[in-house]
């Protein structure tokens, strides 16, 4: 593993609704250096999707836009560039993989002209005639089948499988130092999800790449990732190493998502069998944003918000933020 | 795509079958057309030959069948009013003068209104977004005859800067063009924000952006090309539109189209020119509409390979 | 119902007042506040200029030709603005609203073949229609009317069958039918009821078109026959002498688009407080 290729430091993330500022990633940190995966895991609403955004700054607008902290790509501030700038980073420094294959990608153009226009961003000048062949490449790379004749197709004649290979292949055109792939197997089929993932792994293993991802999933972070963060409401809960945090979950919330998580010869009829709901997005929170679903809630969780600790496990890299760390029964 | 254009095409071919139907039946059901054709002083011989030289005396079915038979070819009988004229031949003398109208009047709510929908739409909430609205409430509340009216009592007659009304070039066409617009833009501004808003909402666009494309060609290159759609489809309900205003417009501003046409023969109790231009305007639009599908097959290639 | 004092509070009032003042008081109470006969030529004041153009305040708005007050016209026109608006409406919503309730309630080829017709209809310009129908038979109120039907059922019959076709599959519908209810009974006491707030927004949303409908044909010579001074009868008279007496056809049609400019905004409102997701149609 090598230095941090990316840093986020103190982000914090608004979005200004009608009820008032609403931070939807709150005082985030985290750090991944080259050929290393970071999982971001939390439900849905936990801020996870819109640290991404964050970082390639593409926030809801008007609404969305970075309050605080500094998010570092090689010691170089993303936040408070220009459009023109961050145009620059985005494809080429960073590339992303979006959700649902079925609608990221432009109905009307085909696929093989998305992937030039990939290449044409990063290659100003060169003929496509040239850049062709390089998009062929790329989609033999991303192991999509007959890709020769399949650069003429349109999104809709393809599968989600395939499209996804396809956004994957945009993703890593720019050969970007960072992929940012926001639950990017979500959407497809159990068998498909894996071979998906075993191709980002290639693709890290070839590239040295760092990679963020981000899902619900921790079955899929046990299997690819070297690091997390867990996040709720905004805040990221806990963090360290896979081996680390599974071994010993420090947060209530992390021990929650471990416990819902299916093992290989177990069957469970329900995921995610937490109690409650996440939070609602609102302007005024107080103590701890967990706290009206933890079995542990004390009277200080639902006034105080607690500070980040170390972790059960006592390795240096994992913290934790919860006031009943090592006080549960 | 050939399956589709033959749905189309038969869809066009029904509706005009009712519209003959509807156009046969009105020059029979709701009167006989010998009233409207002989004096009302005509004898009983006059009638009775007439009648049986348009072959009323034959049954309905038979007299329609005729009817399409010679509608088939362009052919609704002379001109009862511009005597030595066939009823067609009035219509298509006339007809270049609507068209060159309407193509104008098509140029300017294409170019006025496109822009304006999509810049609102990218700067959803402020000023410019507001006063598109404003002026799209004003176009859609605006009566065309009475909005010619003041265009020339403005800018023709306080002003001088055009002529009054008239046929003649460019200069001619300006007032009668705009006051025929004037609706289209408001709807078709309108069509096209909420078509771009709920373009640039969407995950391609998302990824357009997070893959490095320059604003200028998300919104022109992606986000555009999706939402043009929508005013594409809009060109067909524009075509009738234009036939509806080419009649309006045409009388305000004494422009010698078919729309000024079909008033006069209406005036002059011409029956055959007026069924020919109702026919003539009922396949133009129908054509429009088809025109239309075909190239949204086109701008959606979801539709031209399903 | 909570909702009255809301509804106070979300209708705009601009639109309201205008409304009131420009249609539905003259339209009530033309005989009483209107200042002249409307079809008296005073001869003698022929082409009189409005108040502040240099006219006096017993022709407010000016005369025309034959030295009628055009404020009076207006008002008295304002009645038939109205009438026919209202009447073209119910009839148009009626006939749409219960062919659009078969079509959706029936389904199957009932449902192609009135859904089918309403397209037809719908590729009909009307104007086309109003210039036949008037070629046979003359200008007059039953075609006006004929012609407004013709234009908007469809709209209606559209809109309520699409939401016939969704209320039918829901629980209250299968119970009520369970429990033996007859279809006209399920129509009226279970559907009907919840459609009738897109009836109401959609019939509100047409009545500028239609009031623009009746004031182009009335000004074409194929719609409202004259004496009757209709508005855009009114603006007709003007047309000619546009070049030296602007105020004939300019109040006129100004009482036209300040009524259908009202209607709008005021349809606006409502639906975004009744039907939010007609915003589409």
């Amino acid at each position: 593993m090598g230095a941090s290729v990316l840093q986020v430091k103190n982000l914090r993330t608004v979005l200004d609704l009608s009820s008032g500022s609403v931070p939807v990633v709150d005082d985030v940190s985290f750090d991944v250096g080259a050929g290393e995966t970071l999982g971001i895991v939390g439900e849905s609403g936990s801020g996870k999707s819109m640290t991404a955004l964050s970082i390639m700054q593409v926030l809801p607008q008007p609404i969305g836009r970075i309050e605080s902290g500094e998010i570092l790509l090689e010691q170089t501030n993303l936040v408070g560039m220009s459009d023109e700038e961050i145009a620059k980073v985005r494809g080429r420094e960073i590339g992303m993989i979006l959700q649902d294959p079925h609608t990221s990608l432009n109905p009307v153009f085909t696929v093989g002209n998305q992937v030039i226009e990939a290449l044409q961003i990063n290659n100003p000048g060169t003929p496509r005639r040239s850049l062709m062949t390089r998009v062929v490449d790329l989609l033999k790379k991303v192991n999509v089948a007959d890709a020769a004749r399949r650069v003429h197709a349109y999104p809709h004649q393809m599968s989600g499988g395939m499209k996804q290979r396809v956004v994957g292949a945009i993703a890593i055109a720019g050969a970007p130092k960072v992929i940012i792939a926001d639950e990017p197997t979500t959407a497809l089929d159990v068998t498909i999800q894996l071979q998906y993932l075993q191709l980002l792994r290639e693709i890290q293993d070839e590239t040295g790449t760092a990679i963020l991802f981000i899902t619900h999933d921790l079955g899929i972070v046990a299997n690819l990732c070297h690091k997390l963060v867990v996040m709720y409401g905004g805040k990221i809960v806990e963090s360290g190493t896979v081996s680390d945090v599974f071994r010993a979950p420090s947060h209530p919330y992390t021990e929650a998502l471990l416990n819902s998580v299916p093992s290989v010869d177990q069957k469970v009829d329900r995921l995610y069998a937490i109690e409650g709901q996440p939070p609602a997005l609102s302007a005024d929170r107080k103590g701890c944003s967990f706290a009206p679903r933890c079995p542990y809630a004390q009277e200080i969780c639902k006034r105080d918000v607690p500070q980040q600790e170390a972790g059960l496990s006592g390795a240096d890299n994992h913290f934790a933020s919860c006031w009943n760390m090592g006080r549960k029964t | 795509m050939l399956r589709f254009i033959f749905t189309r095409l038969s869809h066009m071919l029904i509706a005009l079958f009712v519209i003959t139907v509807i156009v046969f039946s009105l020059s029979h059901l709701t009167g006989s057309p010998i009233d409207a054709l002989l004096p009302d002083d005509a004898t009983q011989q006059q009638i009775d030959s007439l009648t049986e030289h348009l072959g009323l005396d034959r049954p309905y079915y038979v007299q329609y069948l005729t009817f399409l038979q010679n509608a088939a070819v362009g052919d609704f009988g002379d001109s009862t009013k511009w005597k030595g004229n066939t009823a067609a031949g009035v219509v298509l003398e006339r007809l270049p003068a609507t068209l060159k109208l309407g193509g104008l009047a098509v140029l300017i709510s294409v170019a006025v209104a496109i822009p304006l929908g999509v810049l609102s739409a990218i700067w959803r909430g402020s000023i410019f977004d507001r006063m598109a609205g404003i002026i799209a409430l004003l176009g859609q509340s605006f009566p065309a005859f009475w909005l010619g009216i003041i265009l020339m009592w403005i800018f023709a007659v306080t002003l001088g800067w055009f002529p009054t009304s008239g046929y003649g070039g460019l200069s001619y066409m300006i007032l009668p063009a705009i006051a025929m617009a004037w609706f289209q833009i408001a709807a078709l501004t309108r069509l096209t924000r909420s078509a771009m808003l709920e373009v640039l909402d969407t995950e391609y666009v998302k990824l357009a952006r997070v893959k490095g494309v320059s604003e200028r060609a998300v919104i022109w290159k992606h986000a555009f090309r999706n939402a043009a759609i929508v005013p594409v489809t809009y060109f067909g309900v524009l075509a009738g539109s234009l036939l509806t205003g080419s009649v309006v417009v045409e009388t305000v501003f004494a422009w010698p189209g078919t729309g000024l046409l079909a008033i006069d023969a209406i005036r002059g109790r011409d029956f055959p020119v007026v069924q020919s231009v109702v026919m003539f305007f009922a396949v133009f639009y129908l054509l429009a509409n088809f025109l239309v599908d075909v190239l949204y097959a086109v701008v959606d290639p979801r539709i031209r390979f399903s | 119902m909570k909702k009255t004092p809301k509804l106070l509070g979300r209708l705009p009032f601009l639109p309201i007042a205008v409304l009131m003042i420009v249609l539905v008081i003259p339209a009530l109470f033309a005989d009483l506040i209107a200042p002249h006969d409307p079809f008296k030529a005073y001869l003698r004041n022929r082409l009189q200029p409005p108040l502040f153009f240099g006219g006096t305040t017993e022709f407010i708005l000016g005369t025309d030709r034959l030295g009628r007050d055009i404020l009076s016209r207006i008002m008295h026109g304002a009645r038939y603005a109205l009438v026919i608006s209202l009447v073209g409406i119910i009839l148009g919503a009626i006939v749409g609203t219960v062919l659009g309730l078969i079509a959706g309630y029936v389904r199957g080829v009932v449902d192609a073949l009135i859904m089918r017709v309403v397209d037809i209809t719908f590729a009909l310009p009307s104007i086309l229609l109003a210039l036949a129908l008037a070629a046979v038979s003359g200008p007059s109120f039953q075609l006006v009317i004929l012609v407004v039907v013709f234009v908007i059922w469809g709209f209606f019959a559209r809109q309520v069958r699409a939401e016939t076709l969704i209320l039918r599959e829901r629980d209250f519908v299968a119970r009520a039918r369970v429990a033996g209810a007859s279809d006209i009974r399920i129509l009226r006491k279970y559907i009907l009821p919840n459609i009738i707030n897109t009836i109401v927004v959609l019939a509100t949303l047409q009545i500028g078109v239609v009031i623009v409908l009746e004031a182009t044909l009335s000004f074409l010579g194929i719609g409202i026959p004259r004496p009757i001074p209709a508005w855009g009868l009114l603006v007709a008279d003007g047309r000619q002498l546009i070049v030296s007496n602007w105020w004939i056809s300019f109040f006129p049609g100004m009482a036209i688009l300040l009524t259908v400019l009202s209607v709008n905004m005021l349809g606006d409102s409502l639906r975004d407080w009744l039907d939010p997701k007609l915003r589409q149609v």
